[in-house]
């Protein structure tokens, strides 16, 4: 998908604006995404980084998620709702709003009827698939799946021990790795003396 | 000593250089990384090292507990090349703790962003039989650390952007010939559509070059696990059915030339730079799975390629080293991997 704004480039970062009621997506690419915030700089290796860049992408798509928020909720004012704070805690949805990081468990609780937009303005999505079982495997599975891994294990590609416990020695002694030389040579010590007991 | 998971044979793994599944995981029994102070991450990290005292039984290999505040900056930054941790562990390492497999397939950080970060990586295209050992792995952790989940968001992670599954499945793919292609950048917006980022530049200081990319998915909520590997898998292949394509399809000329020519440079260069070395390995690379070349051990390719960085590099030759030596040791040491190789056909053709 191209970037809206430039329409050159892929777009990485979508930002989800729900102004009165109607939410409208924006696919940005990093660039145009990036000249909003000069000081910052994308995290390109890992995307599972907080860093300041995902904070500024959070706070982003959160102004305007709050923004309209407020406009809709006549019954309460948004100072109220950024003042409701985490017991368990002491987080409140303002520093929320701010950093876009849960301080425990308890805060998924409290901050709960806030974070629907949120959710799909980060995600696209607003639930989990697997509801009420939250866990990647039940009991049963279990077995099933220790029998796989056995599978998996017993299959795996077995090459020539010897020849190749050689050539890293060999490889070792080359890098001047006399420790890990020394290793391999014991080891292909053992196999053979193996070897000899079975013929 | 055991072999390390990049050596070991995968499928594909020509094209495939790593396949990787990391998890994020919170218990509902302590605050999160970021509400906890020292003494209750240090609790924190008893309690862990108490209830999962059998999860190298799991893992199916032992496991080190691995001191970052102890290793010093040259190894750090090595297990940052190799991905084991992330950007968070290795500037708030005082705060983290982090235990390795022995074939380092296998990492396990507690309290970095969320109080359990897991991975698991293997060479080859290899996601359907990671998501499976990891399944196993989570559900052993999860039967001890009481997690903190919820009914419509899932798993319950220190930020919304990875709420859901708290996964991201990657892989490390090679495409030399088809991110030359002029196509390249149309599939790269149809990919995104799926919801996949595809991104070049797949390590710690590794720049865009060389045609190395990195494969991940974006969202980690309203999918299972299974349809992220399947979408993953789904776009991993396609990519490389359309790389072996366009090398079939290429003037053989061409090729040999663009191999043996690079081939030539790596071995008589005095220096190397990065984004110089990753650019002629490249097509070294692209000249070993198209069989220019035989070998005369068993050679790991990510091995190879994770080595011209600075920490590795220091690793390997055990000392920590200044610019100038760094650009020479790069080329010794590409050369001394280079020397069990053999060109398989005749040059004078
Ligand atoms: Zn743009
Ligand atoms: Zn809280």
């Amino acid at each position: 998908m191209l970037c809206d704004k430039c329409h050159e480039r892929e777009a990485h970062i979508q930002v989800t604006s729900v102004i009165n009621g109607v939410s409208e997506t924006k696919h940005l690419c990093e660039q145009c995404a990036a000249a909003a915030f000069p000081n910052i700089r994308p995290n390109h290796v890992n995307p599972d980084t907080v860093n300041e860049w995902s904070k500024a992408i959070f706070k982003l798509i959160s102004d305007s998620i709050t923004k309209s928020d407020s406009g809709n909720a006549q019954k309460e004012n948004p100072e109220q709702i950024k003042g409701i704070t985490c017991p368990n805690c002491k987080k409140t949805y303002g520093e929320f709003l701010e950093d876009g990081i849960f301080g425990c468990s308890g805060c998924y609780e409290v901050f709960n009827p806030f974070l629907q937009n949120l959710v799909k303005g980060l995600q696209g999505a607003e639930n989990h698939v697997a509801k009420r079982n939250v866990r990647m495997v039940s009991k049963e599975d279990r077995e099933a799946l220790k029998a796989a891994e056995k599978l998996c294990a017993d299959s795996k590609p077995k090459r020539n021990r010897l020849e190749e416990l050689t050539a890293k020695m060999n490889l070792a002694a080359e890098r001047e790795d006399y420790e890990k030389a020394a290793y391999y040579r014991d080891e292909i010590r053992k196999l053979k003396e193996e070897g000899g007991n079975h013929g | 000593m055991d072999d390390r998971w990049f050596e070991i044979p995968g499928k594909n793994d020509d094209l495939f250089l790593a396949s990787r599944i990391r998890l994020l995981r919170n218990t509902k029994e302590f605050l999160f990384p970021q509400k906890m102070d020292r003494e209750m991450r240090l609790s924190f990290e008893k309690e862990v090292e108490d209830r999962l005292n059998g999860l190298s039984s799991v893992v199916g290999a032992p496991l080190d507990k691995v001191d970052l505040n102890e290793v010093g900056k040259i190894e750090k930054d090595a297990i940052r090349e190799r991905n084991i941790i992330n950007e968070a562990a290795y500037k708030e390492n005082e705060k983290t703790a982090l235990y390795v497999s022995r074939d380092e397939a296998f990492s396990l950080t507690l309290n970095t962003t969320d109080h359990f970060r897991m991975t698991l990586s293997s060479r080859g295209e290899n996601l359907k039989e990671l998501l499976s050992k990891i399944k196993m792995i989570d559900a052993y952790v999860q039967d001890r650390m009481n997690y903190a989940v919820n009914d419509s968001l899932g798993f319950e992670t220190s930020t919304l952007s990875n709420v859901g599954t708290g996964m991201r499945a990657y892989y490390i793919m090679h495409l030399p010939m088809l991110s030359q292609d002029p196509r390249f950048q149309e599939m790269i917006n149809e990919i995104t559509k799926y919801g996949v980022v595809i991104k070049e530049g797949w390590t710690y200081g590794a720049r865009k070059i060389g045609g190395i990319f990195v494969l991940y998915n974006q969202r980690t909520l309203g999918l299972s696990e299974e349809e992220i590997v399947d979408i993953l898998s789904n776009v991993g292949n396609r990519l490389m059915e359309e790389e072996r394509a366009l090398r079939k399809a290429s003037n053989e000329l061409l090729l040999r030339d663009r191999v043996l020519r690079s081939y030539g440079i790596l071995q008589y260069a005095a220096k190397l730079e990065i984004p110089e070395a990753c650019k002629l390995l490249s097509d070294f690379l692209l000249g070993v799975s198209e069989h220019y070349f035989v070998a005369d051990i068993p050679v790991s390719v990510y091995e190879l390629m994770i080595g011209i960085f600075p920490g590795n590099l220091c690793m390997y030759y055990k000392k920590s080293l200044d610019d100038d030596e760094m650009t020479q040791k790069r080329a010794q040491y590409v050369q001394a991997f280079l020397k069990h190789f053999h060109p398989s056909i005749s040059m004078e053709e």
